[in-house]
């Protein structure tokens, strides 16, 4: 953008309350016009607020982190994200947007998508990572195929160093919408195939109680 | 929007902000779709045309168009069936998961869950969204009704006292004065820019770090507040709320108010301090 054009677009948004200029320097922050927005959207989202307790449940149950998104854009963006009470997961929370390509979550929901989207995505995923385009596109179809095997993947360090996530895809509400849930934990190195057995399941059971809950719902989301 | 709509907007909008005084160049359109975001509420997830161009002060034919444009970008939904339009998931990426920070929780969660264990009183974390306050964290205490008590996500004035006058104080003073004529011009009738009682609480935070409220305030449930600055943050404002019986005066300004200054000092430090580590 031109100069003249930002400038003028950030002192609207100053105006607005969206950002604020950082105190005796050039730079801008945030401020809370937008918290104002986020919380309306999910306080009236019926299907995110049916659907949280047991989301929660199964963070509770496996001590573990549990996200819902969706598409935005080329990325992924938590739309409800339960922490488990002992772990403070301080990096993930609701409005977090992360990348579709290199995530559990992400390549659970390109996986869902239909053939024409998913090719698409796949393409711009591959140009913007350059030299490292090809072995991408070979680790996500690796996910691909363990999506069709099982229903679910695993990813690590995809996000965060040290942390893995399961996840898989599925489709809400009256309208059937398309989300990915996953599940998300440190690394240990010792139990790794045991306990990404037993999220899997967990998740996939989570998953059809989601579905039976929601099937009435408005999931326009 | 076109071009020479937006030049429009513009000239109009420089005629009333030289009324302000202020004269700080404005993309119009882009404003109201923000006005537009921000009319729907925590109650209704639908609004229809009429609604939204109450609540957002703008014609319904702007209204119209300017949805339209939201929702092909993915921050609106149209129903169609009752004609009316719903916030969508995208707003979410307008800055909400950075704004809800992790930073401000971390640095705050530990001493104010303590706070209100020890003294059996209910803490809000507050920030401001234009002149109001907005309440993004909430520790609730067993000590008394869980209805007297705030969520997250809930406004307050900020007006009224005394939690937003206390956030208010710990602006530098030319933005403290600037909200205040701002309060006063959109209501004249409960504030008034020379109020000697927000002075009062101006001074009573200068020399104390806390502010409690005027004498003749008779809330049914009294607070004291403190500003608080954590770097990297928004500004904030904590307030301790219990009900009037449990909250004598010389409990507010002897034992409350100087626990919440030490404690927000506190937060301030470490939180300084895990900077300088970094």
């Amino acid at each position: 953008l031109a100069k003249a054009t930002v400038s003028r677009l950030t002192s609207t948004l100053v105006q607005a309350g969206f950002i604020r200029r950082v105190l005796g320097k050039r730079n801008f922050v945030l401020s809370t016009g937008a918290l104002g927005i986020g919380h309306s959207y999910l306080s009236t989202s019926s299907l995110l607020n049916a659907a949280r307790p047991l989301l929660q449940s199964l963070a509770d149950r496996l001590d573990a982190s549990v996200a819902l998104a969706v598409q935005d854009g080329i990325d992924m963006l938590y739309v409800s994200h339960c922490g488990s009470r002992k772990i403070a997961t301080l990096k993930l929370r609701v409005g977090l947007i992360l990348p579709m390509g290199t995530t559990a979550i992400g390549r659970a929901y390109l996986w869902g998508l239909p053939p024409q989207e998913q090719k698409q995505l796949l393409l711009t995923f591959q140009k913007s990572a350059k030299e490292n385009g090809e072995q991408l596109i070979h680790d996500i179809h690796e996910s691909f195929t363990e999506l069709d095997a099982t229903g679910t993947c695993f990813v690590s360090g995809g996000y965060i160093k040290n942390s893995f996530g399961v996840a898989l895809s599925l489709r809400l509400g009256a309208n059937q919408t398309r989300f990915a849930m996953s599940c998300g934990k440190t690394l240990l190195p010792e139990s790794l195939v045991e306990e990404r057995r037993t999220i899997a399941t967990e998740l996939k059971r989570t998953a059809s109680e989601l579905k039976k809950l929601l099937s009435n719902l408005d999931a326009k989301i | 929007v076109t071009a020479g709509d937006e030049q429009r907007q513009d000239t109009n909008n420089k005629a009333s902000a030289q009324k302000t005084l202020f004269i700080r160049p404005f993309v119009a359109p882009f404003a109201r779709a923000l006005d537009l975001l921000s009319a729907f509420g925590k109650d209704e997830r639908c609004l229809g045309n009429l609604e939204l161009s109450k609540r957002a002060d703008l014609p319904s034919s702007t209204v119209t168009r300017l949805a339209h444009t939201l929702v092909s970008l993915g921050y609106l939904h149209y129903h169609d069936n009752i004609r009316k339009f719903s916030l969508a998931s995208s707003v979410l990426s307008l800055g909400y998961g950075a704004l809800d920070s992790p930073i401000i929780h971390q640095a705050t969660k530990e001493s104010m869950s303590s706070f209100t264990r020890n003294h059996n009183v209910h803490l809000i974390l507050c920030s401001r969204e234009k002149l109001d306050l907005i309440v993004i964290d909430s520790y609730k205490t067993p000590a008394f009704p869980e209805t007297l008590q705030l969520e997250v996500g809930a406004q307050i004035d900020l007006s009224a006292p005394v939690a937003g006058w206390a956030l208010m104080a710990g602006l530098p003073e030319y933005e403290c004065s600037y909200l205040s004529k701002s309060l006063e011009r959109k209501t004249p009738h409960s504030w008034s820019h020379a109020d000697p009682k927000f002075n009062d609480a101006l001074n009573q935070v200068r020399q104390t770090g806390f502010c409690t409220p005027p004498k003749d305030a008779n809330l049914s449930i009294p607070m004291v507040a403190a500003p608080l600055h954590i770097s990297g943050s928004v500004p904030l404002a904590i307030a301790c709320l219990a009900p009037r019986s449990k909250m004598s005066k010389s409990r507010l300004e002897n034992e409350l108010g100087p626990a919440l200054v030490s404690m927000t000092n506190q937060i301030v430090r470490e939180v300084d301090l895990n900077e300088s580590k970094k």
